[in-house]
């Protein structure tokens, strides 16, 4: 009765606040919960438990009135009557199902806290003195006598709950994070880099590992790979960017501004949504940074939405891995002059046209990635030689179409860039190219892929590795070369690099890699006899005779 | 399969052997190991005696036609207390030299405790016996020089060890020390003369040392050893000079 009446009339809080302490000692036992049968002091856990199970929901509604009351709720363990008063209240709580989602909601932190409680230890005496308006005076003894007992309980906020000082100096926490976005960056990129390429097949692999457990290893992960993979929807975890605007006030100003500076998008969804949301506000955005992996779904018109208010003269890295359908809007192209790497492997929208245009406003292109870029021909790459004079990577690797990409192409790259990374592979290049690429820019390579280039023969590569035309390279890519017989050099350069520690790094497909093996152990065989005549001869030689024993050679 | 044009117009330079070998030298204090070594690397002979603390290190690059053979010495301090670095010298090294002086017979038998330590360390490393000071032994008693050549031949029998008297002061075999030490780590063919007589400085190492024969007779080898003693240690004739302990 009483309590009906005070839930309509003021909060239904209230009202179940009067209708537990309407009857404080003879609690109606029905109304516990099973677990409410414990001894008090058995109760002291679960009993906890509930008080943050109900603080936490009211607190995730933001209802400030009763995450005051929520605090009321917290007496002093001690007080006996509290356990099913408690009951009560968790059970009133609307929905169940809500709340247990909220259990792990974390508390404010410490400095809020604190306020809180002051708050409520002004609104505690206006509840007080209201619910002594609506119950009768001996209620309200009983409710001063209660309440004589409860005291509040301070949060504890021991030395390391609490966040050190610095955390909360805008300066430092700018360098943090900043910090921590230059790191992340690096691994922005889609395409995670490889070691070594994967093994064509076991025996492959044990060439090239030399080792039986790791070539085991690596020829398992290869057929792993070749497996449909698993499609996975999962959400993937925020980054930590995201997890550092999540710590507070302060940590999200600062941080903010980090996240459009690099844009990068791993699932369609995460695009969406940061369209819709991007089309709602009216902010301009300059990212450094734009890349998109393997978004097959998206559209132009996606890519066309966003490009009206995005705005690119920063931007540094632009790249959509595996995006077939999109290619960088137009009205982009005249404001390109910082980026430096562009990287649109695996898309049909690409063609020598496209790469006409755009070349012209890239003066500043250091990595330009083409591979599987099908309709690409040669006029398209001498384009970019011309206008892209400061391209070191580039890569048209492809395994249709290799025949509009030919020697033409490696020959413009030679002469008018320094390019340190070549991918070539699949494409017509024949040895003439190859040897007039070696003229021009040979001194600069680092690294060479031609992998399956079908015109290559002995008369290119082998030769010119015997002239060290390349001398700084470190890592060559020659599989499936069906005209490459004669291995000789490769073994000679590479012992040679070897004894100067700087290895290089040849990848072969398992023919070569095999005559590679071979050869190798050859020369050894042939240098380790040679140096144990030698060595017989320094041996049996008369002290007296050999001049460098008194002489520099000592270390 | 056709061989292009490849041969002549090589520019890759050939490619030189490197050959490193570990030697440890291990003896009593003031046999005249740190003097061997600096003589062998740096040919300086330095009469002062200087305590080696812990271990010395020093390398010898020899370049020869092809190869660069690097001698890597390890040096350890003949005092007890370095002890707990014989594996420094030992672990790791393909040969180690047991040197002792040629004018105190107690370095000799000291030699039998030196083995068996390095023994326990490193089995697989071949051992050179070295009597050191030859220039001081020869001005003794020639009595006492048949009794302490004949005692380390029974010694570098046991070990299975070439035996080298060699003399730092005056260059006499320290050369012929390294290339025995490389021939045997290599089962070259030497042809370098041995030197048998009493009186000269001893170099026996045709049948001593070598890989294949270590194999078989190692558990001989150490039944031996323990059974063996060294004859009667020469009675203390000589005046060494340098004896202080």
């Amino acid at each position: 009765m009483k309590l009906e009446r005070i839930s309509t009339n003021g909060s239904f809080k209230r009202g179940r606040d009067v209708q537990s302490f309407d009857s404080p000692c003879a609690r109606p036992l029905k109304k516990m919960s099973p677990s409410s049968s414990f001894t008090s002091l058995k109760m002291k856990k679960p009993f906890k438990d509930i008080v943050r199970k109900y603080k936490g929901h009211l607190y995730q509604n933001n209802c400030k009135r009763s995450s005051d009351k929520a605090k009321l709720a917290k007496p002093d363990l001690s007080l006996e009557t509290d356990p099913s008063f408690l009951h009560t209240i968790s059970q009133t709580t609307p929905d169940k199902k809500v709340r247990s989602e909220y259990i792990s909601t974390p508390e404010a932190t410490p400095s809020k806290n604190s306020g809180i409680e002051n708050a409520w230890a002004s609104s505690r005496i206006v509840s007080a003195t209201s619910l002594s308006i609506v119950t009768p005076t001996e209620i309200k003894n009983v409710l001063v006598e209660e309440f004589s007992e409860l005291r509040l309980v301070q949060p504890l906020i021991t030395q390391h709950q609490r966040s050190h000082a610095v955390f909360e100096i805008p300066e430092i926490v700018e360098n943090i994070i900043k910090m921590m976005v230059s790191l992340e960056s690096a691994n922005i990129s889609g395409e995670r880099p490889c070691l070594r390429r994967n093994p064509q097949s076991y025996e492959h692999s044990l060439l090239m590992y030399k080792n039986e457990e790791r070539a085991k290893k690596a020829w398992s992960q290869t057929q792993q790979l070749k497996a449909p993979p698993l499609i996975k929807h999962t959400k993937s975890k925020q980054g930590t960017l995201f997890n550092c605007m999540m710590v507070n006030k302060l940590w999200l100003n600062i941080a903010r501004p980090f996240l459009f500076k690099s844009l990068h998008f791993k699932n369609v969804y995460s695009f969406e949504n940061f369209l819709r949301a991007f089309q709602e506000g009216n902010q301009v955005i300059k990212p450094s940074h734009f890349v998109l992996h393997k978004l097959h779904q998206l559209t132009q018109s996606d890519i066309e939405k966003l490009s009206s208010r995005m705005e690119c003269q920063n931007l540094k890295w632009l790249e959509f891995y595996v995006c077939p359908r999109i290619a960088p809007p137009s009205n982009w192209f005249n404001s390109l002059q910082k980026l430096e790497k562009l990287v649109i492997p695996g898309n049909k929208h690409i063609d020598d046209k496209f790469l006409l245009r755009l070349s012209q406003n890239l003066p500043n292109l250091n990595h330009l990635d083409l591979r599987a870029c099908d309709n690409v021909s040669d006029s398209g790459v001498v384009c970019i030689a011309l206008n892209c004079p400061k391209l070191r990577t580039f890569n048209i690797g492809r395994h249709r179409h290799g025949n509009i990409i030919t020697s033409v192409s490696l020959v413009a790259l030679g002469k008018y860039t320094q390019v340190q990374t070549v991918g070539f592979a699949g494409c017509d290049i024949d040895d003439a190219g190859i040897w007039e690429f070696a003229r021009l820019n040979g001194k600069n390579v680092e690294r060479l892929s031609l992998n399956s280039c079908r015109l290559l023969t002995d008369y290119s590569l082998p030769i010119l590795f015997a002239l060290n035309s390349f001398p700084n390279l470190a890592v060559l890519e020659i599989r499936n070369l069906d005209k490459i017989t004669d291995v000789r050099n490769f073994v000679k350069y590479n012992l040679w690099k070897k004894s100067l520690n700087v290895p290089i790094l040849i990848e072969a497909c398992e023919r070569i890699t095999k005559l590679i093996d071979e050869e190798e152990k050859r020369v050894k065989r042939i240098n380790s006899l040679i140096a144990l005549k030698d060595m017989t001869a320094w041996a049996n030689a008369d002290d007296a005779m050999q001049p460098d024993e008194q002489s520099n050679d000592f270390l | 399969m056709t061989t292009p044009i490849t041969g002549g117009s090589t520019s890759i330079p050939a490619v030189r052997n490197q050959v490193e070998v570990q030697v440890g030298l291990v003896g009593d204090a003031q046999v005249g190991k740190t003097s061997l070594m600096v003589k062998y690397v740096q040919n300086i002979y330095d009469k002062e005696y200087t305590q080696t603390l812990g271990v010395n290190f020093l390398k010898r690059k020899v370049s020869i036609r092809s190869t660069d053979i690097i001698f890597s010495i390890m040096d350890l301090g003949g005092q007890r207390e370095f002890i707990n670095m014989l594996p420094i010298a030992t672990v790791g090294s393909s040969v180690i030299i047991f040197l002792f002086d040629l004018t105190r017979p107690e370095t000799l038998s000291s030699i039998k405790e030196w083995y068996r330590q390095a023994y326990g360390l490193n089995d697989s490393a071949i051992p050179i016996l070295v009597g050191t000071k030859y220039d001081l032994l020869i001005d003794l008693d020639p009595e006492y020089q048949e009794q302490i050549s004949g005692t380390s031949m029974k010694y570098a029998q046991v070990m299975n060890a070439p035996l080298i008297f060699c003399s730092t002061a005056k260059s006499i075999n320290i050369q012929k020390i390294f290339k025995i030490a490389l021939a045997k780590i290599f089962n070259l063919t030497l042809t370098i003369p041995e030197i048998n007589e009493i009186g000269d400085p001893l170099l026996i190492y045709k049948h001593l040392g070598s890989q294949q024969r270590r194999r078989q007779s190692k558990s001989q080898d150490r039944k031996n050893h323990t059974v063996k003693k060294p004859s009667s240690s020469p009675s203390s004739k000589p005046p060494s000079p340098g004896v202080n302990i």
